[in-house]
């Protein structure tokens, strides 16, 4: 699933490790999701919505609706 | 401490106490036959084995999606295939009713059983109301 992680991660100024570890995952599971090699589940993605404080659509294009 | 610190030192500890288990449950058997008391040390053993499922459980809590989905991935294709692999080479190596392929065998069992019951425990936590 496509996403745009990767953009807001930059925009706020983290590296992979600083936002893994702020929301208790790997860092490999960021890499793997910005790699687009990985979907994450209905609550991870949850999770990474509301640390950036953006709807989950925003982060996770919902690829049946374009 | 940051999360992958709390993650490691979790695995740290789980595969530590694994060990330890190891030790212990080597210690406690001879190793030409059986222990005296099976009854009594069989239990016991059992009692070893909860307190390092108990310690996994701590790491696996710790673990994420894309973690638990590796191991899951990595025991059902990974694991079943090279058990599979290894107990065909006993069985034609060293023939069906050899102690190699029997022990082999059990475990293969052993691992199907604790299959089922873990997936029917699944599957009765996953039920909802059909309509």
């Amino acid at each position: 699933m496509k996403n745009c992680l990767r953009d807001l991660r930059k925009e706020r100024g983290l590296r992979q490790a600083e936002l893994a570890d702020a929301l208790e995952i790997s860092r490999q599971t960021i890499i793997a999701i910005e790699a687009n090699k990985y979907d994450p589940s209905l609550p991870m993605a949850y999770r990474f919505a509301a640390y950036f404080d953006v709807p989950v659509e925003e982060i996770f294009f919902n690829p049946w609706r374009e | 401490m940051s999360y992958s610190r709390k993650y490691w030192a979790l695995f740290a500890l789980a595969f530590g106490v694994a060990a330890l288990a190891g030790v212990i449950i080597g210690k406690a058997v001879p190793t030409q036959t059986g222990v005296e008391d099976p009854a009594l040390v069989f239990p016991l053993m059992l009692g070893v084995w909860a307190v390092v499922i108990a310690t996994t459980w701590l790491w696996w809590r710790r673990t994420d999606d894309l973690q638990q989905q590796g191991q899951l991935l990595s025991w059902w294709w990974g694991g079943l295939s090279g058990t599979v692999a290894i107990l065909t080479f006993l069985l034609m190596f060293f023939g069906r009713h050899s102690e190699l392929s029997l022990g082999a065998s059990y475990l293969f069992f052993g691992q199907g059983a604790g299959f089922v019951i873990a997936w029917l425990i699944w599957r009765f936590r996953g039920r909802g109301e059909a309509e």
